[in-house]
């Protein structure tokens, strides 16, 4: 089991995890347990062996730490990015029925509100609509990040500011 | 506020109403109130207070009447059309939503059902697609706008509308 000190890369430093190694693998674990969906290469990882890691740590606090073992990466690979990606699907899916769902909304409102005679119908309510998927959203990412977050230790480190 | 009896036009008849008359408009609500599945200029409106309307009355020929003013009369053609393409935009980006949202929570059922280590959870047993999308509270839309035309053209079925 290595553990590996995840931070944010900063975008003048030039390093990126090799594609495929393990420290690629932990800045995407930490991406799956944040839910944050960040860009590729927004996170470095650094085993907590490697002296790197702790330069990097004296520059800036990691963000996150994650373990992984042979039997965990081979896990990753070949069960839970796809249960990741799926979930990641199931947000974007989100997002466009918000969008056009809302667009909807905004028209059928303004045709109400725009006639003679039918202002009293009643308008759609936008904030019902962010309600709705609020759950939904929540719901669907809520399962795979934990299952993550448990799998592979991840620990959420936070920084108190001076 | 004059008041129109609709009928279906015999097949036999030549004559349909002039392009803009009140007759041809009181034809088009008509046909939007009745669900009428034909053309509008396969209705035909009569004033009620004529002798042909008195005689379709008699011989149960009416499907229903209509009554309209000027204001009235605008209102169908300046807003009615607008608000029920809204209507129908709105559901149709309700119905996209529904197929999009549950053909994606299908496929991470499906990518949960097909792990080794995860296949006792099933995303789709706590999220319902359809239940979320119920929350908008939009479901009256169409038949709310409705029931508001059937009372601003005091509309009264009179009879059942042929297929």
């Amino acid at each position: 089991m290595t553990k590996y000190l995840v931070f944010e890369n900063q975008p003048s430093s030039g390093q990126v995890n090799a594609p495929g190694s393990r420290e690629a693998m932990a800045s995407e674990i930490a991406d799956a347990v944040s839910q944050g969906r960040m860009p590729p290469n927004f996170y470095i990882a650094h085993s907590i062996d490697d002296p790197k890691a702790t330069f990097e740590s004296l520059k800036e606090l990691a963000k996150f730490t994650v373990e992984i073992d042979d039997t965990t990466a081979e896990l990753w690979v070949n069960e839970i990015q796809a249960l990741v990606q799926k979930a990641h699907n199931v947000d974007d899916a989100i997002g466009e029925a918000i969008g056009g769902i809302y667009q909807a909304m905004v028209a059928y409102n303004d045709a109400i509100e725009n006639s003679s005679q039918f202002k009293d119908l009643t308008v759609l309510s936008t904030k019902a609509l962010d309600r709705t998927f609020e759950y939904f959203e929540v719901e669907s990412a809520y399962e795979v990040s934990t299952l993550v977050e448990e799998i592979y230790q991840v620990e959420s480190i936070e920084h108190h500011g001076a | 506020m004059p008041k129109y009896l609709v009928m279906v036009r015999s097949t036999k008849s030549q004559a349909i109403h002039t392009a803009g008359s009140i007759e041809e408009t009181v034809c088009e609500i008509a046909k939007n109130l009745l669900h009428f599945r034909g053309p509008a200029d396969g209705l035909m409106a009569i004033p009620a207070d004529t002798k042909i309307a008195t005689f379709a009355a008699l011989k149960d020929e009416a499907l229903c009447s209509i009554e309209v003013t000027d204001k009235t009369l605008a209102t169908w053609r300046k807003d009615v059309f607008v608000i029920e393409d809204a209507i129908n935009s709105f559901q149709s980006a309700r119905d996209h939503a529904e197929t999009m949202l549950d053909r994606a929570l299908a496929d991470l059922d499906e990518a949960y059902e097909s792990s080794s280590g995860f296949n006792d959870y099933t995303p789709s047993n706590d999220i319902s697609v359809y239940g979320a999308l119920d929350q908008l509270g939009a479901n009256d839309l169409e038949y709310n706008f409705q029931q508001a035309l059937r009372e601003m053209y005091k509309f009264n079925s009179l009879k059942i509308v042929p297929m």
